[in-house]
């Protein structure tokens, strides 16, 4: 059985984001609202040190799939909402999620709920939570337009696209749905709709400077295996135990 | 430099020559990349690469009088006045000098009786916007053709829905990169959601047939006799097959060629065009200038420019003058054969240090193309990515040491004044700007583009401020380009 990871070469990434625009278009999340960022890829950013010897660093950030996961260890339903697959993946069931959310309290790379901080970089959630007896899209099924009479609204669009979002990805639906409901906490599948099927995901294959590496860790002829067996890599806060599997390799800024 | 030569690259960005003297910089530019033996070789900078495509038929045989003697009026950008040599390719007003219409106008005021306008925003998107807001609300009578409702619309008459061309309309896009020239097609490729038109094609013929009704049938005879589908000599009878029409016209030399082209495979048709969607001439022909073959006047690669000289003597000829006198008006120190070499030449700055003490840094974010993008969520989400900003937000960055001299902190909101204009905006000290400057994206600072892009759309209350708001209307006159760069425009940043 495989045992699926990424890795993040920071020296080749470029900071553009595609792969965060990318992972949106996918996998059709939502806008950021009440604390919840719905990102399921994003980034952590930081500038050091005193002009002109300015470092400014970038790192993309995602679910780590970690192999001893506390948010499945937290999920209190059976069977549980938030569980690994074989090949192990962190996959979460929308219909056995009570939303109680305790995966992201539990999650050590999660906030349950963001403040400013998460706008330039300092912050993020990896697990966002679409609220009870609220809509999941609701700029799209917001009735008020612009220009009464002139612009259409969220509604009228959605209406027009036969779909909500309008730009909704239609994948077929099996393991994963393609838009979530609400009560339910979401998060990173790997694509697992795209790689089950043969695909990389689509942050992988957006990157223009193919920083992420995803594949099997334990095939010493896969790119990752042979990455992390030359490279020296960490992962996001090992001393929490969780064995995550998207690793770093790499320093971001080429400043010494 | 010299030791990796040729394989070293001066980049010529729109900072080097978008600003009021900036000739002479991209000359420079020009010059160290010829001194470093790097043009046309590999690891070194290239000419452009194109694929051919056809052109439109004439005109001349629908041009009534009124037209003919219409089409050689003075154009309102001023280009090729005695101030503005605009010289592309060393063409005395051949060079398009959009902002300066305004100012046209402004002189001007009964010019432009009608004005259309497509998916231009220069409200927003001009150096001095202010003067366009002026020089609209004058206009008798607007048209503005647009895929949104932006600023510049506010001031139109009549509004009319674009298509969003790259997925609703017919027309074919050229460009180059990575060493290939390439034409690609954007095509009617999903269901129009409401009735848009294309404003260059579909627009024109539903006026030409208007015009025709009321007596003026030139427009619509050119339309209907000239232009006909190249596959089946079939005339369009409706705007849409007239904008397909023209999109398979301007092709046709692609997905039916005379002589067999170079680059991709051959194309079988115009539905194998359509299905492939590009097409991709053969890979760049390293030093294709060498030897006698650059487009210069000495067809040789020009360290003394006697390409800008041939304009130059042509403008001043013109205006029976010297071109020192050229030089002198339109701003430039340099006197006699320094105006054919790169040189030094001062920077320019509107507004004085004393009065001023801050640089104004104007760039681009990275999220844009060319500058739409504001409306986006995922615009506002992700604005992060352009370093040291901030999400959902504008800010304007100041070195700490200078936020310490002047008492402001991250998170003040500041006014940003200078001797164009001003703009109130939130304030973050950042390590990564230079002391004496202070650096804003172009981008936000909309107040009527869109419920994401303004912070009320009904209050006309805007996201952060625009930078054109703040940056003075000048010139690279010789060139004609507008200055956006080189931190022409001093600032005093107070407390708001
Ligand atoms: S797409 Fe690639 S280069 Fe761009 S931010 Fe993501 S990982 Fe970095």
């Amino acid at each position: 059985m495989a045992r699926l990871g990424m890795v993040i070469d920071l020296q080749r990434c470029v900071g553009c984001g595609a792969c965060a625009f990318a992972c949106k278009a996918e996998n059709n999340t939502r806008d950021r609202a009440d604390g919840q960022s719905f990102n399921w890829a994003d980034f952590v950013m930081k500038t050091e040190g005193t002009f002109p010897n300015t470092t400014h660093w970038v790192m993309p950030v995602l679910c780590n799939h970690c192999t001893d996961a506390p948010c499945v260890k937290a999920c209190p339903v059976n069977p549980k909402a938030m569980y690994k697959t074989p090949e192990g993946i962190t996959m979460h069931d929308d219909a056995q999620c009570i939303g109680c959310r305790l995966c992201q309290y539990a999650c050590p790379y999660s906030n349950g709920s963001l403040g400013e901080d998460s706008l330039d970089g300092a912050a993020y959630s990896v697990i966002s939570f679409n609220p009870k007896d609220a809509p999941t899209h609701p700029k799209w099924t917001a009735n008020a337009a612009v220009i009464p009479g002139g612009t259409a609204t969220g509604a009228l669009t959605a209406q027009a696209a036969g779909a909500t979002p309008p730009a909704k990805n239609q994948w077929p639906a099996g393991d994963v749905d393609p838009v979530r409901k609400a009560g339910v906490v979401e998060k990173c599948t790997f694509c697992y709709h795209r790689t089950s099927n043969g695909m990389q995901p689509a942050c992988v294959e957006v990157c223009p400077s193919k920083a992420r590496i995803f594949g099997d860790q334990d095939d010493a002829n896969s790119e990752i295996a042979k990455v992390l067996k030359a490279q020296k890599s960490f992962r996001l806060q090992e001393d929490k135990g969780t064995k995550p599997n998207v690793h770093y390799v790499g320093k971001y800024s080429a400043r010494r | 430099m010299g030791k990796a030569a040729p394989k070293t690259i001066v980049w010529m960005g729109p900072g080097v020559a978008m600003n009021p003297r900036g000739t002479y910089a991209s000359m420079a530019v020009y010059a160290l990349n010829g001194l470093l033996g790097s043009v046309d070789v590999e690891g070194g900078v290239w000419q452009s690469s194109s694929v051919p495509i056809a052109g439109f038929p004439k005109t001349d045989a629908y041009l009534d009088d009124v037209a003919k003697g219409a089409g050689k009026f003075k154009k309102l950008d001023g280009r090729g006045a005695k101030d503005m040599p605009a010289m592309m390719n060393a063409r005395p007003g051949s060079g398009v000098v959009t902002n300066n219409i305004a100012n046209g106008m402004l002189k001007d005021p009964g010019a432009a009786k009608v004005v259309l306008c497509s998916w231009a925003n220069f409200n927003f998107s001009c150096t001095g916007a202010q003067r366009w807001d002026k020089a609209l609300a004058a206009v008798p009578f607007f048209v503005h053709m647009v895929t949104n409702p932006s600023e510049m619309t506010q001031f139109a008459d009549i509004v009319l829905p674009a298509t969003f061309n790259s997925a609703e309309g017919w027309s074919i896009v050229t460009n180059m990169g990575n060493g290939y020239g390439y034409a690609a097609l954007q095509q009617g490729a999903v269901r129009r959601l409401w009735d848009v038109k294309q404003e260059e094609t579909e627009v024109m013929w539903l006026l030409a047939e208007k015009l025709k009704a009321k007596g003026f049938p030139n427009l619509f005879d050119y339309y209907s006799k000239e232009f006909k589908d190249p596959e089946t000599g079939k005339a369009p009878t409706t705007a849409l097959e007239f904008s397909e029409t023209a999109a398979k016209m301007t092709s046709v030399t692609l997905w039916k060629p005379k002589e067999p082209l170079k680059g991709d495979a051959a194309l079988a048709g115009w539905a194998d065009f359509r299905r492939k969607g590009i097409f991709s001439g053969p890979k760049y022909t390293l030093k294709k200038g060498w030897g006698g073959k650059f487009n210069t006047a000495t067809k040789k690669f020009e360290f003394y420019s006697e390409t800008a000289k041939k304009g130059l003597t042509e403008h001043a000829k013109k205006y029976e003058t010297t071109v020192d006198d050229i030089l002198t008006v339109s701003g430039y120190v340099a006197r006699g054969e320094l105006a054919f070499v790169p040189h030094y030449e001062p920077p320019k700055r509107h507004g004085s240090l004393a009065e001023y003490p801050f640089a104004f840094i104007d760039y681009k974010s990275r999220l844009n193309r060319e500058g739409r993008s504001a409306n986006l969520p995922w615009y506002q989400e992700f604005k992060k990515v352009d370093p040291g900003d901030v999400a959902w937000d504008d800010v304007l960055k100041m070195n700490p040491a200078d936020g310490a001299k002047l008492g402001l902190k991250t998170g003040d909101t500041v006014s940003v004044a200078s001797p164009g204009g001003s703009m109130v905006v939130k304030l973050k000290l950042w390590e990564g700007v230079r002391p004496g400057t202070v650096a804003k994206c172009y981008g936000q600072g909309h107040w009527a583009y869109g419920a994401t892009a303004a912070k009320d759309y009904g209050k006309a209350l805007p996201r952060g401020g625009s930078n054109n708001d703040i940056l003075v209307d000048d010139y690279d006159r010789l060139s004609g380009s507008t200055a956006r760069n080189g931190g022409f425009t001093g600032v005093r940043i107070a407390k708001a």
